[in-house]
């Protein structure tokens, strides 16, 4: 009944999903989540909850109190009129027809059934004018309890979103680099918020009327078996029914969920992708064929809501069919027991409207079900990221870093390999067995040709990826012991592509050293040769800079990201080839200043230019992941490889 | 009750057009729908009646039918209905955000500068997403209770017309208290909103400076800064969703209070003798029908208080205009000879701040030009006129005697084969980002373009080779890489005007010489403009422009200006290139 054809939906920029569908203990890390998130809500939850249950219980009161009046106050005064006029007992008929024509809400509305100014006997209009103000009174009661159950709904769902998104985002802080360059940003924009904004939406509200339906569904149940146990056995046996057709949706929904969750994420990832290239895209004039990639995946994304939606439908149409089936069988049976009298036709009005008051919640609480797996899906994909391990931590017995720095930086047969894009594919190394040392006070230049492994290996020593086998060692200490924010702290990376944040330039600067003094930006800002350009903007250190710099000039990027890391004042300065964007002269001018303000301090610089070269004291040539070359400016000139040829070229 | 400025709902209307026959069928179901909904309880009603209490036992069989076929076939129309609005609504933003994505496409460089990413993709996928509600079951719902609503109303009348007058004035309070509190639910959700796209932004800043936030292991206090921001966000969120609910809580006690005084008015209206008990109850009947789909009103109110936010939000960027689009008499021409000329063009990208100033070139079919400067002085600027990414504030940029500006744009930039200065490629494999420029390239000519630009060897050791992915925008090649795949896209584009800005500028002197050498292949009937700092690229240059601040200092060829006495190109040339390079005193 719940069939449907399974499209295409590989398409280019939507690779399969990775998450394990399976998990050992799908259920646990519900309860994980719960205990992490909700638990610390209890006091108001639970207020909420209580709230909602009287809530829901007195709907059965009103109506059971309604009957009590219409049976005691009504009837009494129906024996005695009787005997005045046939009208009066036409009425009262009328009146115990009521509930059958309204809808179930307004039963409990009826139970002051009017007639407070009467002259009928005084002790009875007063009962019923005091029931009316009594009944009008509960109404506002409920409604205040109502309004406080919402609003402490409300406020608990705000909390916990507010702290699931900060975890998401702290852990997203935390992971390393390779796990952010798995994972695009677009996609993990689209787990911290898309994601979590479902769960807000849908997670207490899904708890409270689980609770509710819960609460409704017991008491209705409890009061139809103590009115009338047949009529209450046969309303109970058409429960499995509901829990047959829901269980055979339900996997395909779920299923078809986690694709559509997916091709979201995959969305995001696209659109922020592409519309950061935007400027290739419109440079080859290829607008359309972005177009058509974009318009495959929404497509693949239509197509699955359109088949979710169908199977809920169905779902929704079957369990209609049960439903109405189920209600027109109690109201039929019953007629023909009131036919042959087996039964009075208030008391069958009465289990026929409980009857009634019971599908709803059996209905929305198998409705719940969907909706509940479907949270799981979610809550599956947010897990993922908050589960996953985070590869670099600190030791527990981690110590400073050693200021200053009095040996140097060691690195020592260190090997690494990036993680094959398959799971049992095969691991290329990149470095292999490299060994050097740069004394302290010293600057090594690494040097080599594209993609030989440098920048690789200038990540491993700012411990941003872990050696796979080796140690560095920074005065002696492994680098794993040191204490990662101190260590971040005293060594300054420039990183091969300047990264600029949106902000002014002098936030950008201050990247570091959040709250420097204005002459420390300006020392690093002219360090950096930038000063004087700032200089010739409106608001100077004030100027807005757009996302990733874009406002600015691929060298100004580069001295920008340069200044961040200078103001820090570091022991150890990397630098990765950051100023390949800077014209011979502005470049020279930063390696004088380098030279004035580095003197004593240990550097790693990375760079394609002799003349970056020869300020330096050793020269690691890299070849293939492996040291080729080491030594000082002049024993390499002579020796004829790598360097020599360099030096040659650039020399001429 | 108007959902707020109606003005967002219009601008939906071509959206909604294509669908009109559907929407049409599904009122059509819902009205049928609605009636069948309120026929039971007349059934109901006669069974009661007629055979309960007349004890009119032949009637009961085809009342019992009746109840039993009622309940199928709205279930089967019910079902239909479902259908029809998921459909409808679905295919609605799949329009909304197709067309949205072809416009934004389409918008200017200076639009994508102004406007994070983040806030962008969060505007395509998250408010259209919202804007779907419109079409939703709720929305539907208005269709069914308006069909009540008429019912009742007209009934209401003809029972009593005080009770009736009642039932008006407690319709107005509804309305008064809508009024009343929907300013402040909108001024807080757009606040929300606001709020939101802020947040996005600077997670996605943060994620795209992953590497910079890790350096100076600023992780905590970028978690304080995103803490502010989720805070705020959600500060108003919970403003906005608080005054929604005492909202729709006033509706429901309106409406509670209202049905009973109708209730005891009505009874005691019947005391006086003016109306019938009977009456009584059917106007209650009614008046549930009328106040009902009020309470359901109050839901939708929350929610198009959402959907006119978010179409404001979407048609915020519908309304952009591209700021560089082709003309309406546009020429378009199949393939240009690269002939390029400058007339004192100038440019500047905010008022007062000019950063090209009348710069006058002519530049024959086939030259190279080189373009030189100290950095910042506006050498991607003068590519980026070029490629029409902006138009020149002053003077005209012609190509082939043809202002670019009459060109079709696709045709201009058809023209070109690119190497930005950041390596701009695609999470696709390394095949397709080289056929990026001209898609129906054969596999020689790629694997051609690859080898000119000396990355055909690297790629062959990989284990996927051309059909590695490259992980996102490039992250899984070493920058150098990155570079030579985008200069081999260029050169499969096989344009009829190449443009390298600073193309080699991560490679070693022997990748860079090598291809120069493979370049000058390439270079054969096709103008070039390069920018570079390395003078060695560039030496063989037709003409080589040396800018500074905006204008032109010196310009001729390679013997030209070092021929030139006190010229600035041969005293950076000796500088940097000759025996000068070598400063022996200077080293450490
Ligand atoms: N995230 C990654 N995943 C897989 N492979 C990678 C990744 N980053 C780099 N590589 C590969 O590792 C090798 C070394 O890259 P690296 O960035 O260290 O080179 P490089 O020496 O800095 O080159 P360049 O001078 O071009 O910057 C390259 O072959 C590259 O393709
Ligand atoms: N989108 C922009 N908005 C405002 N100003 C800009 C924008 N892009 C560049 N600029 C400014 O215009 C000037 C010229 O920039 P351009 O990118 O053309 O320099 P460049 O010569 O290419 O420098 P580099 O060698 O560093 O790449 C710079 O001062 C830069 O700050
Ligand atoms: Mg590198
Ligand atoms: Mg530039």
């Amino acid at each position: 009944m719940f069939g449907f054809q399974e499209h295409y939906r590989n398409y280019p920029h939507r690779p399969p999903r990775r998450e394990k569908e399976e998990r050992a203990g799908e259920e646990s890390h519900f309860w994980r989540f719960f205990r992490r998130y909700v638990l610390p809500h209890k006091w108001v939850l639970m207020l909420c909850l209580f709230l909602i249950s009287v809530n829901a219980c007195s709907t059965y009161l009103m109506s059971f109190y309604g009957r009590l009046v219409v049976d005691t106050i009504l009837v009494v005064r129906t024996t005695e009129t009787t005997t005045e006029s046939d009208t009066e007992l036409h009425s009262v008929h009328e009146r115990d027809r009521n509930p059958t024509e309204l809808p179930s809400t307004s039963q409990g509305h009826r139970m002051d059934m009017g007639l407070s100014f009467t002259d009928r006997p005084p002790e009875a209009g007063h009962k019923l004018f005091v029931l009316a103000l009594f009944y009008m009174g509960t109404q506002i009661t409920l409604n205040f309890l109502a309004r406080m159950a919402t609003r402490s709904q409300i406020i608990v769902a705000q909390g916990i979103t507010g702290n699931l998104r900060e975890d998401m985002h702290r852990k997203v802080m935390e992971l390393d680099l390779a796990y952010h360059q798995a994972h695009s940003p677009g996609r993990l924009l689209s787990r911290i918020l898309s994601d979590v904004q479902v769960l807000q939406d849908q997670m207490v509200g899904t708890m409270t009327s689980l609770v509710r339906c819960t609460m409704l569904i017991v008491v209705g149940v409890t009061i139809l078996l103590c009115t009338n146990w047949r009529m209450g056995l046969i309303v109970f046996g058409l429960l499995p029914l509901y829990i047959l057709v829901v269980n055979q949706a339900r996997p395909k929904i779920q299923h078809l969920t986690r694709e559509l969750r997916h091709t979201n994420s995959c969305l995001w990832g696209l659109t922020s992708q592409k519309l950061e290239s935007i400027k290739a895209i419109q440079a080859y004039g290829r607008e359309h064929a972005e177009q058509l990639n974009y318009r495959r995946l929404i497509s693949t994304f239509l197509r699955d809501a359109l088949t979710q939606q169908r199977v809920s439908a169905t779902m929704g149409r079957t369990m209609g069919i049960i439903t109405a089936g189920g209600q027109v069988g109690t109201f039929l049976l019953g007629a023909k027991w009131v036919l042959d009298g087996k039964m009075t036709l208030g008391e069958m009005l009465f289990v026929r409207n409980t009857a009634l008051t019971l599908f709803g919640p059996v209905v929305e609480l198998s409705s719940l079900n969907i909706l509940f797996s479907n949270l799981q899906v979610v809550l599956q994909r947010v897990v993922d990221v908050l589960d996953h391990p985070v590869k670099i931590v600190d030791a527990p017995d981690a110590v400073d870093f050693p200021i200053p720095v009095a040996k140097g930086v060691d690195v020592r047969h260190v090997s690494f390999a990036y993680p094959a894009s398959e799971p049992d594919g095969e691991e290329e190394p990149v470095l292999r067995d490299v060994t050097f040392s740069v004394p302290a006070g010293t600057w090594l230049c690494v040097m080599g040709a594209s993609g030989s492994g440098k920048s690789t290996l200038v990540n491993l020593l700012a411990r941003l990826h872990e050696p796979k086998s080796g140690q560095i060692l920074f005065d002696g200490v492994d680098l794993r012991k040191l204490r990662m924010t101190d260590l971040r702290r005293h060594i300054g990376l420039v990183p091969q592509e300047a990264q600029i944040f949106s902000g002014t330039v002098r936030d950008n600067i201050c990247y570091g050293v959040p709250g420097a003094e204005p002459n420390e930006i300006m020392a690093a800002a002219k360090a950096a040769e930038l000063h004087d350009f700032i200089l010739t903007m409106k608001v100077q250190y004030e100027t807005l800079i757009g996302q990733r710099g874009q406002s600015l000039s691929g060298g100004q990027r580069q001295r920008l990201s340069l200044a961040r890391a200078l103001i820090t004042n570091p022991e150890v300065l990397i630098l990765d080839d950051c100023t390949s964007a800077l014209d011979a002269n502005t470049e020279g001018k930063i390696q004088d200043t380098l030279a004035r303000i580095l003197v004593g301090k240990t550097a790693i610089i990375v760079s394609q230019r002799v003349s970056m070269a020869k300020r330096c004291h050793h020269i690691c040539v890299l070849e293939d992941g492996t040291v080729s070359e080491f030594g000082t400016h002049n024993q390499l000139v002579g020796s004829g490889g790598f360097y020599a040829r360099l030096h040659s070229q650039q020399t001429e | 009750m108007p959902p707020q400025p109606s003005g967002s709902f219009t601008r939906m209307l071509p959206f909604v057009r294509p669908y009109r026959a559907r929407l049409f069928g599904l009122f059509g179901l819902t009205v049928m729908l609605s009636v069948l909904v309120m026929l039971p309880p007349l059934v109901m009603r006669s069974v009661i009646n007629d055979v309960l209490t007349d004890g009119q036992r032949e009637k009961f069989l085809g009342l019992a039918i009746c109840m039993i076929m009622l309940p199928l076939l709205s279930s089967f129309l019910g079902y239909l209905q479902t259908l029809g609005i998921a459909f409808v609504g679905q295919r609605f933003v799949y329009d909304i955000r197709v067309s949205l994505y072809k416009h934004l496409l389409r918008l200017s460089q200076r639009y994508f500068h102004r406007n994070s990413t983040g806030k962008i993709v969060n505007r395509l996928m998250g408010d259209s997403g919202t804007v779907q509600q419109m079409v939703t079951a709720q929305s539907i719902n208005i269709i069914s209770d308006l069909v009540c609503a008429a019912f009742a109303i007209s009934a209401t009348f003809l029972i009593s017309w005080r009770l009736a007058i009642l039932l008006c004035i407690i319709v107005t309070v509804f309305v008064v208290n809508y009024r009343m509190t929907i300013g402040r639910i909108r001024v807080a959700t757009k606040g929300a909103r606001t709020a939101g796209d802020r947040m996005s932004g600077g997670v996605q800043n943060r994620l795209i400076g992953n590497v910079a936030v890790k350096s100076f292991g600023a992780e905590e206090r970028e978690n304080l800064v995103f803490h502010d921001h989720s805070t705020a966000t959600l500060g108003l969120g919970k403003q906005a969703a608080l005054a929604s609910n005492a909202f729709s809580m006033n509706t429901q006690l309106i409406q509670s209070l209202g049905q009973s005084t109708i209730y005891f008015l009505g009874c005691a209206l019947v005391l006086v003798g003016d109306i019938q008990y009977g009456d009584v109850v059917a106007f209650s009947a009614y008046a549930v029908q009328l106040l009902g789909p009020a309470v359901r009103f109050s839901e939708l109110v929350r929610q198009l208080q959402n959907v006119s936010i978010a179409t404001d939000r979407l048609f915020e960027i519908f309304g952009e205009d591209p700021e560089v689009d082709t003309a309406t008499d546009a020429i378009d021409a199949e393939r240009l000879t690269g002939e390029v000329e400058f007339q004192n063009v100038s440019f500047y990208y905010e008022e007062g701040n000019p950063v090209i100033k009348e710069f006058s070139l002519h530049v024959k079919a086939g030259q190279t030009i080189a373009l030189i400067g100290p950095t910042g002085c506006g050498k991607s600027t003068i590519l980026s006129l070029i490629l029409r990414f902006y138009d020149v504030t002053g003077g005209a940029l012609l190509m082939d005697g043809i202002n670019i500006r009459d060109l079709d744009l696709h045709c201009l930039r058809r023209q070109f084969g690119i190497v930005l200065q950041e390596p701009l490629l695609f999470n696709v494999s390394i095949y397709e980002n080289i056929r990026y420029g001209r898609p129906e390239a054969s596999r020689e000519e790629i694997i051609a373009a690859a080898t000119v630009a000396e990355i055909h060897s690297f790629i062959e050791t990989l284990p996927d080779g051309y059909n590695t992915i490259v992980g996102d925008s490039g992250v899984e090649l070493s920058v150098g890489q990155k570079q030579r795949i985008t200069i081999a896209r260029a050169v499969a584009a096989d344009p009829a005007i190449l443009i390298m800005d600073e193309a080699t500028s991560s490679l070693d002197s022997d990748s860079e010489q090598a291809i120069q050498r493979a370049m000058d292949r390439v270079l054969v009937n096709r103008t070039c403009f390069v920018v570079a700092h390395r003078l060695s690229t560039i030496r063989n240059a037709d003409q080589i422009i040396l800018l500074d601040g905006g204008l032109i200092a010196e310009k001729g060829n390679h013997q030209e200006l070092m021929a030139l006495p006190h010229g600035r190109y041969r005293e950076l040339y000796e500088k940097h290139m000759g025996a000068g390079v070598i400063h022996d005193g200077e080293e450490e």
